[in-house]
């Protein structure tokens, strides 16, 4: 297939993944502040945004001038759900903000776009889904919407997303452009179950299970969770279901194996770069001794997900730009022409 | 020189109406159509044109209007009430169309590979060919297998007062609309699928693969039994990216931007995950100034260096041809009914709107003299841009006309205003006659065929002649019944 349409198919599930991803965080990360004082509930929420990488518009800014800054609706709106109102206004613009880089509104456009340029090459119903989802997502009452019923908000998009998904995996022709974009969706989905670890991780190293359940939940792995280890869920074994159970889909491990899968399936032959890395990467985790990674999970977590990230750079370098030397050729033709 | 003196001269305030006769009766082949709109509510109809707006949205069928400070998204206006075009008239019009193409190709072929034999002959005057914007020097002698030069053409037929059929415009080189098309069919048979019945009205879905197999066609001698064809568009912000998406699709082409190809040593290929792959037909949506960046428009970013040396040196075939621009010179096409008789040797049996050459000498004072009566048209513009309409123009337009007509009597020609027929359409209200035409697209390869019916476009406001969709304009679907049993003889002239 072209190089660039393999590279949009890997970016609309990228996009696509991370709307769905950050919908899912921003739940589990408001369920938790209902019971908190506004300042524990605002720390939350910058540990949140931090864990998205998301660029705030100033370094300096906390997360109060963020909230006012992105906000897409008046503040009088708010709060209706029983929050603090900063906390219900930073969670509106991460999901509903269509100038945040990276909010679920932002993804989903980007996903569309991505879409937009492929129309001749997914199924139509693929494409009718993720324009309907971006369309209801710009109505100018979502992020209102947003405010006033932000749970049910959450689930909508997270929904809608599945059954994105569920387009995918039943009417797509599974050639290579569709591994690029379950390739795109796996990598993501790697990345962002790693970041869920992260932001999560006070709650795991304490006892209570209610916090313990929501973050499962987040990640819809409650009863995944119970089924495998059938006790109460205890910090450390959450960390490590959600990292290495081979047969859960949103664990690290599995992600990475997929991806292996995918990656192995597209390189025609031989190991290419991201072959290599992919392997390396996941066999440090598969076969790493988890109580020294536990010791000091907030370090490993980063070195993984630098990982992927490299993972995702080199696939870039060997399927999307392998013909680039070319542009030298067309160059010479006619000296001083861009093209 | 008036090309079609024989017809009836349009001017008198009647309009052909399509659905009824001159006695107020629905004619025949309108009757099933008529009747059941007749039983539909205003409600009814209201919420069928609810349901047609929300999935023409969901499904991203839309057109993009310029101007403003952006364009922006519309979705796609199509009335509910169908033209139809019963088999009679249809195989008239199909046995005209393919007769104008079949000429037009041979034309085409004549200029750019053959003797100028037309030229030659004393029926096209050489300094008329060579004065056209769209006459391609970098075109010469670059062979089309085939000649089917105009490999899609979209022919713009409008009615007079008679009913007579009219060429308006032939549109040989990028002529776009057949999305829509079959997107209004698919519409239609969702929303009113009992207005079908027993009706055999004729399919239009095959168009992806006639299209294929003309492509397929034409492609290089040498490139085998299985050819690459690619569709080539300008990219996702051109109006009709949509188009472009939907024909590759429906081929089961690969949708290529000019930065995915590269010519090597006259070979064009595009980039793919696995290196490059050759290409041997490509269909491009793309006009002839910004296609190769070597021979034309040096700063376009759009087109491919190389593609046109690749396509003189045979390894690569392009469609529509390079330089079709010249069939699509108003004053050329006022010679189209002479190249049929030229080179078939026949009648044109669809005769073009009555037409004023400008550098003649007694057709310019006539014109002059009764400009506020026709209709004056830059020969190189398409698209109603330049137009100067006598009976709606202000004096100043019209003195404004007559100095650039004198200025430079080749870049215009005159005709007489043409009323277009109508139909009904739904105002909002109820339905109310509007004016409209047809753009059928014929397609040429190893033999010419043509899609039954085509696009309808309708002028939605009262009284306007403007069919443009960027204009108010909409579309209708259009329906080519297959059986001739009942039919009402209306029109042909």
């Amino acid at each position: 297939m072209l190089a660039r349409h393999a590279e949009d198919m890997f970016w609309a599930g990228r996009y696509l993944e991370r709307a769905e991803d950050t919908a899912r965080m921003v739940r589990a990360t408001l369920l938790s502040t209902v019971a908190e004082s506004p300042a524990q509930a605002i720390d939350r929420m910058q540990n949140l945004i931090r864990t998205l990488r998301l660029k705030m518009p100033t370094p300096s800014e906390d997360v109060q001038t963020m909230a006012q800054s992105l906000a897409p609706s008046p503040p009088m709106l708010r709060s209706e759900a029983g929050l603090g109102i900063d906390v219900q206004a930073a969670a509106s613009a991460l999901v509903a903000s269509p100038t945040l880089a990276g909010s679920v509104v932002f993804c989903i456009g980007r996903a569309r776009e991505n879409f937009r340029s492929l129309r001749d090459q997914i199924p139509s119903e693929l494409w009718e889904q993720v324009n309907q989802a971006h369309l209801r997502l710009r109505q100018e009452d979502f992020a209102a919407t947003m405010e006033q019923d932000p749970f049910q908000t959450l689930d909508f998009i997270r929904v809608s997303c599945q059954s994105l998904t569920g387009v995918i995996s039943t009417s797509m022709s599974q050639g290579e452009g569709y591994r690029f974009l379950v390739l795109g969706q796996t990598l993501e989905r790697a990345l962002m179950t790693c970041r869920l670890i992260s932001v999560r991780y006070p709650e795991l190293d304490g006892s209570s299970y209610d916090e313990m359940a929501l973050t499962l939940r987040s990640v819809s792995a409650l009863e995944a969770y119970q089924r495998a280890s059938q006790s109460s869920p205890v910090g450390s074994d959450v960390a490590r279901f959600l990292l290495l159970d081979g047969s859960f889909p949103r664990s690290v491990l599995y992600c990475l194996r997929a991806s292996e899968d995918h990656v192995e399936a597209l390189a025609a032959n031989g190991r290419p770069p991201p072959l290599r890395r992919l392997g390396q990467l996941r066999s440090e985790l598969e076969y790493a001794d988890f109580d020294t990674m536990v010791a000091d999970l907030p370090h490993h977590l980063s070195t993984l997900e630098d990982g992927v990230r490299d993972v995702a750079i080199l696939v870039g370098n060997h399927f999307f730009r392998n013909a680039e030397s070319f542009d030298l050729h067309s160059q010479a033709i006619m000296p001083g022409v861009s093209s | 020189m008036s090309t079609t003196g024989d017809a009836a001269k349009a001017g008198s305030s009647r309009y052909f109406d399509e659905a009824v006769d001159e006695h107020g009766h629905t004619r025949g082949h309108y009757r099933p159509v008529q009747e059941w709109f007749d039983r539909l509510s205003p409600e009814q109809v209201r919420a069928l044109e609810e349901q047609r707006n929300e999935s023409f949205r969901r499904q991203g069928i839309t057109f993009t209007v310029y101007g403003g400070d952006e364009g922006t998204e519309r979705t796609w206006p199509m009335d509910l009430f169908p033209r139809i075009i019963d088999a009679g008239e249809w195989a008239m019009l199909e046995r005209g169309l393919i007769q104008r193409v079949t000429a037009l190709n041979r034309f085409l072929d004549d200029i750019y590979a053959g003797e100028q034999a037309i030229i030659g002959d004393g029926i096209v005057p050489r300094w008329l060919i060579t004065s056209c914007t769209g006459f391609e020097r970098e075109a010469m002698n670059v062979a089309v297998p085939l000649g089917a030069r105009c490999l899609v053409a979209g022919i713009d037929l409008v009615r007079d007062a008679d009913g007579g059929y009219r060429v308006l415009e032939d549109n040989l080189r990028n002529p776009s609309g057949i999305s829509y098309v079959i997107e209004n069919r698919a519409a239609m048979t969702k929303l009113l699928p009992a207005a079908f019945a027993d009706l055999a009205v004729r399919s239009v879905d095959h168009y992806g693969r006639s299209l294929l197999r003309a492509l397929r066609s034409i492609a290089p001698p040498a490139c085998g039994d299985e050819p690459t064809v690619a569709v080539l568009t300008p990219g996702i912000f051109n109006s009709a990216y949509f188009e472009h998406a939907f024909l590759a699709r429906s081929m089961g082409v690969e949708l290529v931007e000019g930065r995915d190809l590269v010519v090597d040593d006259h070979v064009v290929a595009m980039r793919t995950t696995r290196g490059l792959e050759r290409v041997d037909v490509i269909y491009r949506r793309i006009d002839d100034a910004f296609l190769d960046p070597v021979v034309f428009n040096p700063h376009s970013t759009l087109g491919v260096p190389g593609l046109m040396a690749a396509a003189r040196a045979g390894t690569v075939s392009i469609a529509n041809s390079v330089g079709n621009g010249v069939g699509d010179d108003k004053a050329v096409y006022a010679y189209a009914p002479d190249m049929v008789r030229y080179y078939l040797g026949e009648e044109p049996i669809i005769p073009n709107a009555d037409t004023y050459l400008l550098w003649e000498e007694d057709q310019r004072a006539e014109v002059l003299d009764r400009i506020d009566q026709l209709v004056v048209k830059p020969v190189a513009e398409s698209g109603g841009y330049g137009i100067v309409i006598g009976p709606t123009a202000t004096d100043a337009e019209l003195a404004e006309a007559r100095a650039k007509i004198l200025a430079d009597p080749r870049n215009w020609i005159a005709q007489e205003v043409v009323h277009l027929s109508r139909l009904p359409a739904w105002s909002g209200e109820g339905f109310a006659p509007r004016h409209i035409d047809l753009r059928p697209f014929v397609l040429s390869g190893e033999q010419v065929e043509v899609i039954p019916g085509g696009l309808t476009r309708v002028a939605l406001r009262e009284g306007s002649l403007i069919v443009n969709s960027s204009q108010g304009g909409g579309s209708k679907d259009t329906w080519v019944l297959g059986d001739s049993d009942q039919l009402d003889q209306a029109a042909p002239s």
